[in-house]
């Protein structure tokens, strides 16, 4: 599902303007089509989160870059612990159980 | 689920005010937000009713409905089933957000190209690209000075996410004009190229220049002597200061042409031409000698000027 830049304002409850500085400021990165943005179901709960964190949690424009880029490096950080943990699954038993007795052992 | 009391989840009295309210449920969305919390399925349970009770206490009508006891916390409860950001952020969905703002995604505009763990880990690619499309164009607006419009100028443009964008002001540059920066916008997805940047230039008025199509206009006070007698000025025109000479007999309004030191006109490569208008000025302390050879020849010259 995609929305364009009027339906995602409208479902975001913002002005398209408000949305198009974001965008600006590649806060979000929407692909574009036809001379319109297109936001997937992804940019569409980013735009939302903006919001939130905009509104309800008062994080101010200066400070946003900063709290979007530590959210990205944590998600990516955790996409990549979700990979290690699906490929340690696969691994033999010996393996698992050396990798988790040297995790055992850290620190 | 059995709902709690909204004023007790959200830790206020019952008599709290709409701000009281607000600021309780802000206090606790910092700490509760579920895209803030990843992983942790409690935190997000509390979120939700802390949002819930929020909600119902910061609509009026329901919130007299239920100190009214006409219906129950539950009552309200919304059916919250939208996703969350971290729903897609940690699937193949939030590829393009990873290394968001960093340097390598400028350099390379891949995304995932950026402090990849895996990568790190294991010395090799992890995410494959298979959708390929062009990067959006993007706008933006650059003040500079009146001289780097009118002769040229290197400038750099750091946006909020700090890309940097280095960029060349034309020489002859005008207000508004907008200039276009190839493979300078949003990065493309997949090996796709990146859109453009359109940077319109806003120019800062200069104390003495004015510019009118590529020609330089400039007031020049002279002095009475100057002007009278005429004489040799030094003129500052957008290259440095110039002698000019003025000619016997000038006046405030003689406008004197200096050829080729305009701006630059691209299309034609030549040069437009400064005008300076002088303005005569006479000394700024009374001065009776003055007075008196002026009193003397005005008796023999009479003239009109109005």
């Amino acid at each position: 599902m995609s929305w364009t830049m009027d339906q995602a304002a409208a479902e975001i409850g913002v002005e398209r303007t408000v949305i198009v500085s974001w965008i600006e400021q590649h806060w979000v990165l929407p692909a574009a089509s036809g001379g319109d943005y297109l936001f997937e179901e992804v940019d569409l709960a980013r735009l939302r989160l903006i919001n939130e964190l905009l509104d309800e949690l008062q994080i101010g424009e200066e400070a946003m870059p900063i709290v979007l880029n530590l959210l990205d490096q944590l998600y990516e950080a955790r996409a990549a612990l979700g990979e290690l943990e699906t490929a340690i699954a696969g691994c033999s038993d010996a393996v698992r159980d050396e990798i988790e007795a040297r995790i055992a052992r850290r620190g | 689920m059995a709902m709690r009391d909204p004023y007790e989840v959200l830790g206020v009295a019952k008599t709290a005010g709409a701000d009281a309210i607000k600021q309780a449920y802000r206090k606790l969305a910092k700490r509760l937000h579920p895209d803030l919390n990843p992983g942790n399925a409690k935190i997000e349970q509390q979120f939700k009713e802390v949002s819930a009770a929020y909600h119902m206490l910061a609509d009026a009508e329901k919130r007299r409905r239920y100190d009214a006891g006409e219906i129950d916390a539950s009552g309200t409860e919304r059916a919250d089933s939208r996703k969350y950001y971290r729903s897609y952020a940690e699937s193949g969905r939030g590829n393009k957000y990873r290394g968001f703002g960093t340097e390598e995604e400028i350099n390379l505009g891949a995304p995932g190209d950026a402090d990849d763990l895996f990568a790190n880990l294991f010395g090799h690619r992890r995410f494959g690209q298979k959708v390929r499309m062009r990067g959006a164009d993007v706008s933006y607006a650059a003040t500079v000075e009146f001289l780097e419009a009118a002769l040229g100028a290197r400038k750099r443009l750091t946006l909020t996410d700090g890309k940097v964008i280095d960029f060349t002001v034309p020489p002859g540059t005008a207000e508004g004009q907008v200039l276009r920066l190839k493979g300078q916008g949003f990065a493309g997805f997949g090996d796709a190229p990146p859109g453009d940047a359109f940077v319109e230039i806003k120019v800062k008025p200069h104390p003495q220049f004015t510019r009118a199509g590529f020609d330089i206009h400039l007031e020049m006070p002279v002095t009475l002597q100057e002007a009278v007698l005429g004489g040799t000025i030094e003129v500052p025109t957008i290259d440095g200061r110039v002698s000019m000479a003025i000619p016997k007999g000038s006046n405030t309004g003689t406008q004197l042409r200096l050829k080729g030191k305009g701006v630059m006109n691209a299309k034609t490569h030549l040069r437009g031409d400064q005008y300076v208008q002088l303005k005569v000025v006479l000394p700024s302390q009374k001065d009776e000698k003055l007075a008196e050879m002026v009193e003397r020849w005005a008796k023999d010259n009479p003239y009109k000027v109005r």
